[in-house]
């Protein structure tokens, strides 16, 4: 009816979750679900576990019951939650046998349309892939079929094309849904939003008045239960290759055509083409890496990396790196941007900085440290989101001193609601066909593309050395030498 | 109530201690403007009422909202914190409040650490280092928490007349500053007090009649003053002249108990310059009365400015 806002409501679909009874599913995919299903937005769907897991229907049901009554769910009545369970089925099977996939088919016939969520390690996609093509599973002459698939997409250019093959083997691009979880958070989505749909920030988003670009991912947990993976990972393939990097396209891009997924696509692809390759004579001075030793975080005692479960003594594996970035863009012509990511710092935070250069005549200068960072606009993604502009005023009284104060927006104390979890907005949007906070096959390329160069030149000239720093300080300090001028300085963590 | 150094628990009960003074019947609390560490040794017991480190923060407090993370040495086997408010209403009925973060750090080494506390340090904001109770032994856990810290100090206060008497001063400054990053930078309490000798000095020798005595001014003599204050100023007054002097100094009383000045330009009469708490007297002139900052008052303007003290670091770098 015109004029009558519908809410956005997938059609009726089964959602099918591999590896159902792993930790991403009970953490995040069925709290993400669930805060769906309470809040209205997927009342025909039918969710499904896939595990090779000693369980039946019922077993599963308990599980998840149990799981709504954790911490990382949402609040909502028992009837609620024993309402949400009574829909969920449970497919016990390896990904092996095609008799499970085919069980998808005949017992959840209800819905021609199926989305795939595969929460496995990345071993076992090729086999879950080549299942549910053979079992005409991806085939879209009824309905839709899509798959969502999770990082790690390969551990490098040549392993993610070959995984990306195998995977559009069934399924074609438009069916798939690479998530990265980081552009489901409403800071993010806020970034374009920001940019394009206000008229003071575009002016000046560009290397006339854009000293350099911070973007810190900064975690204070250690490699927790997933020291073996991480051992063959690493900061840079773990988190620049995908989180940062995907950050940095939305900081950085063009204003898209429009907001069709492809056009957004479009513009972020071209930021990632247009980065500087970092050649193997480069890594020593553009690349840092370091290992995070023993210390105190958060008022406990913490190992060193190499003292974590399923961790080599010996491991050369970075749990910090930092990049020094170039754009060959008009825009972002000279402009650096200083990207770093670690594990056991002193604070959780992510962000994004833009720090503006100084007015061109200096009028103050013996007023203000020479330390203090000129005008920032700091969008910040995690935790307490919201943005903060930095500048300097004058302090009250018969003085002509300034100090630095700031201007705050925050999420939480100017909406009433609490943020939506990232997970529920990329799930819905699956749901909906909407690939836009989803990552295309050439941006993956691209990034990885970009990171295999400096693994490269890692690997070639042994450069840089691995840097230590004391687990609960902010990162080794060699970091610095990334900076590139005496006045600019890393944001405090 | 002492609770273990997590900062999610901490920072929590700070936000419980806010939103009870944001209470309907008061107008709010105001934002914090910078934290503030206060470094405190073993021997330092904030509870007895000559506690300097208290009574400058008792100045500060209902004119400068702020987040206060003291560490202090304690002879505990285990780390404990503890968390507080002290509130202050404004004019406006606002509350101007202390969040205060007590860390009595023991031997297990955790408060000594900053990735115990450092979450707790707001960010965006100033932050401040005070070692309340005189510099720290080369060997002393302060010195490296210091040096650990330096990424998150904005400025290291310090009071050199704290120091032991022995050490150069410059020398000890100097250390200091070497054991923080070149972003954090010192300020002292003695340089602060010694504002007075150097406004004074400089009155006599400003007009241009009587500037081209300083250089002539070899020797100088100060009564009155520490040992920390007098070597500032004897510095001070090289790097003006650009070259060492021959000084003298003895301690007579505190610098606001009255101070003299004695210069010595060769082939002319000597130059005297002398303050009393009723006011200041030089070459025969009454130069009025003469207003002794308290401790509070130098601490309130270390915290209101993070801009270094350009003249002081030039002494540090030169004299």
């Amino acid at each position: 009816m015109v004029g009558l806002g519908l809410p956005r409501e997938p059609q009726p679909l089964t959602l099918v979750i591999f590896g159902a009874s792993g930790d991403l599913t009970r953490r995040k995919l069925i709290p993400a679900l669930f805060s769906l299903y309470i809040k209205g937005s997927i009342p025909r769907v039918r969710i499904v576990g896939f595990a090779r897991r000693d369980w039946d229907t019922a077993a599963f049901q308990g599980l998840v019951r149990q799981w709504l009554d954790g911490e990382e769910a949402p609040a909502a009545d028992a009837e609620l939650k024993d309402s949400f369970v009574k829909g969920l089925g449970f497919i016990r099977s390896s990904f092996e046998d095609a008799a499970g996939y085919e069980e998808i088919r005949t017992a959840y016939a209800e819905s021609p349309n199926r989305i795939f969520y595969l929460a496995t390690p990345p071993d076992a996609y090729q086999t879950i892939v080549e299942h549910i093509g053979s079992a005409g599973l991806a085939d879209q002459s009824r309905g839709f079929s899509r798959i969502i698939v999770e990082k790690p997409l390969g551990r490098d250019l040549a392993s993610a094309r070959s995984l990306n093959d195998r995977i559009a083997h069934a399924f074609p691009e438009q069916q798939i849904y690479r998530i990265d979880h980081y552009l489901g958070k409403e800071t993010v989505q806020n970034i374009m939003l920001m940019r394009f749909g206000n008229g003071m920030f575009e002016p000046v988003w560009n290397s006339r008045y854009i000293d350099h670009v911070q973007i810190t991912m900064a975690e204070t947990l250690g490699v927790e239960s997933r020291g073996r993976y991480y051992e063959s990972a690493g900061a840079l393939r773990d988190m620049m290759q995908n989180h940062m990097l995907q950050l940095l396209t939305l900081v950085a891009m063009e204003p898209p055509v429009n907001l069709d997924p492809d056009s957004i696509h479009d513009e972020k692809v071209k930021v990632l083409r247009s980065l500087a390759p970092i050649a193997s004579h480069e890594v020593s001075t553009q690349t840092v890496r370091a290992q995070y030793a023993r210390g105190i975080v958060e008022g406990a005692e913490v190992p060193g990396y190499t003292e974590e479960d399923g961790v080599a003594a010996d491991s050369g594996t970075e749990t910090f790196s930092a990049l020094r970035v170039s754009l060959d863009t008009w825009r972002w012509s000279r402009v650096p941007f200083l990207l770093r990511t670690g594990k056991r710092l002193s604070r959780r935070t992510t962000e994004i900085s833009m720090h503006f250069k100084r007015p061109p005549l200096l009028l103050f200068a013996d007023r203000l440290p020479s330390a203090t960072p000129p005008n920032v606009l700091t969008f910040r993604i995690q935790p307490q989101e919201g943005i903060t502009i930095g500048f300097n005023s004058k302090i009250p009284g018969p003085t002509t001193q300034m100090r630095p104060v700031n201007m705050d927006f925050s999420y939480g104390s100017a909406f009433g609601e609490d943020l939506p979890e990232a997970y529920e907005r990329l799930l819905l949007d699956a749901m909906l066909g909407d690939s836009t906070l989803y990552m295309r096959k050439d941006e993956v390329d691209s990034a990885w593309s970009f990171i295999t160069e400096i693994l490269r030149g890692w690997d070639s000239t042994g450069t840089p050395r691995l840097e230590s720093y004391r687990a609960g300080s902010a990162g080794p300090t060699a970091a610095d030498s990334l900076l590139g001028a005496a006045e600019r300085r890393w944001r405090k963590l | 109530m002492s609770m273990a150094l997590d900062p999610h628990t901490i920072e929590t009960e700070i936000s419980l201690i806010r939103e009870r003074e944001s209470n309907p019947f008061t107008a709010g609390v105001k934002a914090n403007l910078f934290t503030l560490l206060v470094l405190r040794s073993i021997e330092s017991d904030p509870t007895k009422p000559e506690d300097r480190g208290e009574q400058a923060l008792q100045y500060l407090l209902g004119k400068r909202p702020a987040r206060i993370i003291t560490l202090h040495r304690a002879r505990t086997a285990k780390t404990e914190a503890w968390v507080s408010g002290r509130c202050f209403p404004d004019r406006k009925n606002r509350g101007v409040c202390f969040e205060e973060v007590h860390i009595e750090c023991g031997d297990d080494g955790l408060g000594a650490d900053p990735g115990a506390w450092a979450p707790l340090v707001i960010r965006d904001l100033p932050v401040f280092a005070w070692l309340v109770d005189g510099m720290p032994a080369p060997a002393d856990p302060w010195e490296q928490t210091i040096h650990e810290a330096a990424g998150l100090i904005d400025k290291l206060i310090v009071d050199s007349s704290r120091f032991a008497e022995a050490d150069d001063t410059l020398t000890s400054l100097r250390r200091l500053q070497a054991a923080v990053s070149e972003t954090t930078r010192l300020a002292d309490f003695a340089w602060e007090r010694g504002r007075v000798l150097r406004e004074q000095s400089a009155r006599v020798f400003d007009p241009p009649a009587m500037r081209p005595l300083l250089p002539l001014c070899t020797n100088v003599r100060l009564y009155g003053g520490s040992h920390a204050e007098a070597q500032l100023f004897f510095h001070w007054i090289s790097t003006r002249r650009g070259t060492p002097i021959v000084a003298e100094h003895a301690y007579v009383g505190p610098l606001n108990e009255g101070f003299r000045v004695t210069f010595f330009p060769a082939g002319h009469p000597e130059i005297d310059i002398g303050c009393t708490k009723g006011g200041c007297l030089s070459l025969g002139e009454e130069k009025g009365a003469y207003r002794f900052p308290s401790e509070g008052e130098i601490l309130l303007a270390q915290v209101d400015t993070p801009t270094p003290d350009r003249v002081f670091h030039e002494v540090l770098d030169r004299g």
